[in-house]
């Protein structure tokens, strides 16, 4: 595909470019962002009263009762070791995990972007303290955006859960 | 027809009449044949339609073999011998894989050439005279002449239509889920027509109360089902490992139709299967070595469910060689587990021993009980569930393992308590007694801080510290809860009660050491979750 990327840029606005794409949520906590496929959630709920979980690492943050459900809210900003801005505010992205639901805990939702895979770059593992979870790095609005599996994710911290 | 619809009815109606044709085939392999023979004929016969009507050709050709092969039995060209039950047997088995590629996710026909060849051979092979006339193929009950006069054949059950129907168990589920939520808005317009004193709205929650309850109460019941369920497929499991070890086992089940929550009943059969292949393994001997040591050939195991009050006992015994205390001590010293000096360990220590993660005496790893992985598995899951676990052994005598479990997991009351800002509730199942704390009562003994309590001293348990809270300013203050699990007692300090509750259990995806502190997670009259403490993680 890499007569796409030759074509003048006039051209490119006439026609669709034949790159298929995928739909990314973009995230932030703290200063740094991250994207995850858009269909790896199922919903984003706002921050609420979290009860701590004892004997659990810094990593999750407790449990949310979701219309009756118990979920567990794992802490985004430790498990991808950036500092977070607050706790207090913030969103939950509730993602389907082995059949239940697990939530993660980030400052807020930047954008949903279609993104050409021809865009996908690579990126350092190291960058984040969990193994395997970084998938490619993206730029977008100039920023350069970490693509992470979010499935993975969630395994690193939770395990299997239950 | 569109055979995705009904692949999965077929599944369930399918296992039912395996276990049913397993069953009558250790029946036909104990001798009783009379019964044993129209019995596997109605169930195979009954997969044949299935089968063909679903287009599941392996299944379909299967059984009409098999039927081919049980129709001889049944009218006497054949008799049964070792080699054809084993044949039937094997039979079965493929019969089972077929049915399970047939309705898996990619669903394809099991190759059933070959074993519809050796069936097949089995067929031919003429054992017996074949002169029998066409009036043998009828069954002639001997035990049960009909008496003069009376109309109804003793052999034929009376019609009566079905009153019952298939619901998908998630149904079920989902309806317990939203009683549950029912009751946790019930409790929270009653805290607010508390707070108004308003008599008409309050005899009007009352009424919506007892509604409420039978409500739980019915869908509960609905939702109980009887252990032999799961106990079905044992008894074919128990003869494969047997003699797979060489043994000679009779196994009997007792109390099949007791019953217990489905959720509850789905965890127990792995645990009750590890039990047994425990059994048959390490304490079941081999029957030379029973004879030696002046005992029957054929040892005798016995699963038992049995209700107890609220809860269900699930018991294994087995009258084989016992826990060998000599054999677990040296290990348990070995691994620090008791003073050097012991020289008996009480059942209770034996049972915190041998549930110990990787703990095991068998010399050998075998393909039955695993590598040390048995015991622990079935103490975690038993007390996951709310239950506890027992152990009687005797040496040269037998053991006996026996689970107590909760009827239902769903529904229980609990005691909250408050330590700092955080509410738990404590299951009242483990609670005896609760008091005050005040600072006479607070004692050292042997280094440890205890609770007097009338004449007796219980190991004081701050539950602030158990959920990672720094101490309160002053030790003394706070209510004692007595709580008790399995004969084990203990005193657990908080900071205050907030009341009794009904509460409803859920599971959540704990990480690490949340895992064992708390057995779920109920949802509060304010909508907030709150931890369920696991009494057995604090004893």
């Amino acid at each position: 595909m890499s007569d796409a990327v030759a074509l003048p840029p006039e051209q490119i606005v006439e026609e669709e470019p034949h790159v298929p794409t995928r739909r990314l949520l973009v995230f932030n906590i703290g200063d740094s962002s991250f994207a995850c496929d858009m269909d790896s959630f199922r919903e984003i709920v706002p921050m609420q009263h979290i009860t701590r979980l004892p004997g659990a690492p810094d990593t999750v943050r407790g449990l949310i009762n979701l219309r009756g459900t118990i979920v567990t809210v794992i802490d985004g900003g430790t498990s991808l070791g950036k500092t977070a801005r607050g706790r207090a505010e913030g969103l939950i992205l509730l993602v389907d995990y082995f059949d239940r639901w697990i939530g993660i805990g980030v400052d807020d939702v930047r954008d949903i972007q279609d993104v050409p895979i021809d865009q996908f770059g690579a990126a350092d593992q190291a960058e984040i303290p969990l193994v395997g979870a970084v998938t490619g790095a993206v730029e977008i609005e100039g920023k350069r955006v970490l693509v992470l599996d979010i499935k993975t994710v969630v395994q690193q911290v939770i395990g299997l859960g239950r | 027809m569109d055979t995705g619809r009904y692949a999965k009815l077929f599944l369930s109606e399918s296992r039912e009449n395996l276990s049913e044709i397993n069953n009558a085939l250790l029946e036909l392999e104990r001798g009783g044949s009379d019964t044993a023979i129209p019995r596997l004929f109605r169930a195979v016969h009954t997969m044949k339609g299935m089968g063909a009507a679903m287009g599941y050709t392996s299944v379909g050709e299967l059984s009409h073999e098999l039927e081919t092969l049980l129709d001889k039995l049944r009218n006497g060209a054949l008799v049964v011998t070792r080699p054809i039950i084993d044949t039937l047997f094997s039979g079965v088995d493929a019969l089972e894989q077929a049915v399970d590629l047939a309705t898996g996710a990619a669903p394809q026909q099991l190759d059933v050439k070959d074993i519809m060849t050796r069936i097949r051979t089995a067929s031919s092979e003429e054992t017996a005279p074949t002169f029998t006339s066409e009036f043998a193929i009828v069954p002639v009950d001997k035990k049960a002449p009909a008496p003069s006069g009376s109309s109804a054949p003793a052999s034929q059950a009376p019609q009566k239509t079905s009153r019952h129907i298939r619901i998908d168990a998630k149904r079920l589920d989902t309806l317990m889920n939203v009683v549950g939520e029912l009751v946790i808005a019930r409790d929270r317009i009653q805290k607010i027509a508390e707070q108004l004193g308003d008599e008409s709205l309050l005899e009007a929650t009352l009424r919506a109360s007892q509604i409420l309850a039978n409500l739980q109460n019915e869908i509960m019941t609905s939702r109980m089902v009887p252990v032999w369920q799961i106990f079905e497929r044992f008894p074919r499991i128990v003869r494969d490992t047997a003699r797979s070890l060489g043994k000679e086992v009779d196994f009997k089940i007792e109390g099949r139709e007791i019953e217990l929550d489905r959720s509850m009943l789905d965890e127990m059969g792995e645990p009750v299967l590890h039990l047994l292949r425990n059994s048959l393994d390490h304490g079941v001997e081999t029957p030379d070595d029973r004879e030696k040591a002046g005992k029957p050939r054929v040892a005798t195991l016995i699963l038992t469910a049995e209700r107890d009050r609220a809860t269900v006992l699930i018991r294994v015994t087995d009258d084989g060689r016992g826990i060998d205390q000599s054999r677990v001590l040296p290990r348990a010293k070995k691994l620090g587990l008791v003073e050097p000096g012991t020289t008996k360990l009480s059942e209770q220590e034996l049972v915190s021993i041998i549930s110990r993660p990787g703990f095991s005496t068998a010399e050998k790893v075998t393909e039955i009980s695993g590598r040390g992985v048995g015991f622990d598995i079935v103490a975690t899951r038993v007390r996951a569930l709310g239950g506890s676990l027992e152990v009687h052994t005797d040496a040269g005598l037998g053991t006996s393992v026996s689970m107590r479990l909760p009827l239902t997991l769903a529904i229980s009351r609990a005691l909250l308590a408050r330590v700092d800002k955080e509410v738990y509730a404590i299951p009242l199942t483990h609670v005896l007694e609760t008091f005050s704390l005040s600072q006479p009562m607070l004692l050292e003994s042997k280094g440890r801080q205890v609770v007097a309590i009338r004449d007796d001293l219980f190991t004081a348990i701050w539950l602030r510290e158990r959920v990672g809270l720094p101490a309160a300013a002053t030790a003394a203050s706070g209510q004692v809860v007595l709580i008790e699990l399995a004969e084990r007692r203990a005193a657990l300090i908080v900071d205050e009660f907030i009341g009794q509750q009904e509460i409803v259990v859920k599971q959540f995806d704990g990480v690490n050491a949340s895992k064992t502190l708390f057995s779920g997670a109920t949802i509060l009259g304010d909508g907030s979750p709150a931890l369920i403490v696991d009494a057995s993680s604090l004893l």
